[in-house]
């Protein structure tokens, strides 16, 4: 005998409750804005000339230990993404596996990437554990590569900082450039706010800062005079000032810039 | 998550039909065959019934315990006198959530199509070959670790059984599985992958994760199957990627491969 087919399937998928309307895709969340951040780092509104220079030259050398702590906080974000692209030798490999095995994902549309990173802490050799804090990121993706803004928090974040202890606390914005590549992260300049709070041996402090880096140790920060800004820079072997009348090298210790276009000088 | 596995992995080699081995009482899984027309075959594992003489209603039943709602159907169509061929569908409901609320969202749907052919090329010979279709779809977050790696996305099988009937009670199995294609997950789950133990990663979006990519796994897996008056027992041991059996997610590393059924059939 021949049961009638229609009737089972139908019952078979009623019971099974197949029938449920799928659940749209998480939305992915909007960055924050940084356009004001990085025009801000293309455009210096300060002309530098006699009567600002020093100035600028006090305000730049005021906020640097703020900067070199972001400096080295950037390669504990740079880390964190790191473990979460792993471009492993393929530009649209993501999250490779540390032991090899093949563990990717390829990437075939738009999307976006949280990720956990639990910091190193302060002793050596520890292993990874909760309480040592920890970095989360939000990474958009799309076929072309990294969105351009990677955004998170430090959560109490322990790690070695100058050779001391350090937490930090707060959040996190990282322009990584216009279609970057997967495999071009950690490439290029990236430029870093960060908004939150640095414990040490000193104690307690804010941490409101941005800079830009570029993968050669060379840094840039924005010195404000007033309401306008120059950007101080610093690329290992020379420094100075962008301003909005040109490019200075300076020679700090004589207290002496030159502009790069035309060998203008100002001292002070 | 695990214990949905096992659950199935257990369960799933269950879904049979053995009695003495005679012409009319032959082996269930992995090939054509069905019950006969109200005929219960029950065990720890499965719970069959034969609602008419080739058509089969069964339920793998350690799953429900792990609140693994699921339900199949098989039909066997006579072709020859030597030669059957078998549809059969079953279908998987697993809500992540309400076997442990700790875990994240996820609701696995599974739904395997076979159509399988047995010949009984003599007396003692039968080679069965099905071609195993699973539509998975996931809904929710997808952690790879949970599920021991397996590969919980929609994929295509070809397996093969053969039996030889040693004596009455006691027939030898050899069953030969091979992963010929899948395809990618649905996009409307994420996916929590480990890359390092420091790093945690949840994807969202359209991707596909060669994490899960396990095409052309195969196993090779001999065995026997006792059969008396009413009780049954197959066990087997073989090697290869393990598929879980029933929802047919298959691990990506190669391991041994047990089978184990126990059964009732009146």
């Amino acid at each position: 005998m021949v049961p009638r087919r229609g009737c089972w399937i139908g019952a078979f998928a009623i019971v099974m409750g197949l029938s449920c309307a799928a659940k749209s895709p998480e939305p992915k969340p909007t960055p924050p804005d940084m356009s004001v951040l990085v025009d801000s780092y293309e455009h210096p509104t300060l002309s530098l000339d006699p009567s600002n220079v020093r100035l600028a030259f006090e305000a730049s050398m005021s906020v640097s230990a703020s900067v070199q702590t972001a400096v080295e906080l950037v390669p504990q974000i740079q880390t964190a993404v790191h473990a979460g692209l792993n471009a492993d030798g393929d530009q649209k490999q993501i999250g490779a596996s540390s032991n090899g095995s093949n563990r990717t994902i390829d990437v075939t549309g738009s999307g976006f990437l949280l990720v956990h990173r639990i910091c190193p802490g302060t002793a050596v050799g520890g292993g990874p554990n909760e309480a040592n804090g920890s970095i989360d990121l939000t990474i958009g993706f799309t076929e072309r590569g990294i969105d351009p803004v990677v955004w998170g928090t430090f959560n109490a974040c322990q790690f070695v900082l100058g050779g001391a202890p350090a937490t930090v606390q707060g959040a996190v914005q990282m322009y990584v450039g216009e279609n970057l590549t997967f495999d071009k992260f950690g490439t290029e300049p990236v430029l870093v706010a960060v908004d939150g709070a640095l414990t040490d041996v000193s104690g307690t402090a804010g941490l409101a800062m941005d800079c830009r880096i570029a993968p050669t140790g060379a840094f840039e920060y924005r010195v404000f005079v007033g309401t306008q800004h120059v950007i101080y820079w610093d690329d290992l072997e020379q420094r100075g000032f962008r301003a909005a009348n040109g490019t200075w090298t300076c020679q700090l210790d004589l207290h002496l810039c030159t502009r790069d276009e035309d060998s203008q000088q100002l001292a002070w | 998550m695990s214990a949905v596995l096992c659950g199935c992995a257990v369960a799933g080699y269950a879904v049979s039909s053995d009695a003495y081995h005679t012409d009319k009482q032959r082996l269930g899984y992995g090939t054509a065959y069905t019950l006969g027309k109200r005929t219960i075959a029950l065990g720890p594992f499965t719970a069959q019934y034969g609602l008419f003489d080739h058509f089969d209603v069964g339920t793998y039943v350690l799953p429900w315990f792990v609140r693994v709602g699921n339900l199949g159907v098989k039909w066997q169509l006579p072709v020859t006198d030597t030669v059957d061929v078998a549809p059969q569908l079953y279908s998987f409901r697993l809500d992540v959530q309400k076997l442990n609320a700790d875990s994240p969202p996820l609701v696995i749907g599974a739904v395997p199509f076979d159509v399988t052919a047995s010949w009984r090329a003599s007396k003692d010979h039968t080679l069965s070959l099905s071609a195993v279709y699973t539509w998975i779809h996931l809904q929710g977050t997808f952690d790879q670790e949970a599920l021991e790696g397996a590969a919980a996305v929609s994929n295509f099988q070809i397996v093969s059984t053969w039996e030889y009937r040693w004596t009455r009670v006691t027939a030898l199995l050899l069953r030969l599985r091979y992963l010929a294609h899948q395809w990618q997950p649905t996009a409307s789950a994420s996916y929590v992958l480990h890359p390092d133990e420091y790093t945690t990663v949840e994807v969202y979006g359209d991707a596909r994760l060669d994490a899960l990519d396990v095409r052309h796994a195969w196993s090779l897996i001999p065995g026997a199957a006792w059969s008396w008056e009413t009780f049954n027992l197959r066990v087997g041991l073989g090697y290869g990627n393990y598929n879980v059996p029933g929802v047919n997610f298959v691990l990506p590393r190669k391991t041994l491969c047990p089978e184990l059924d126990v059964f009732w059939r009146w």
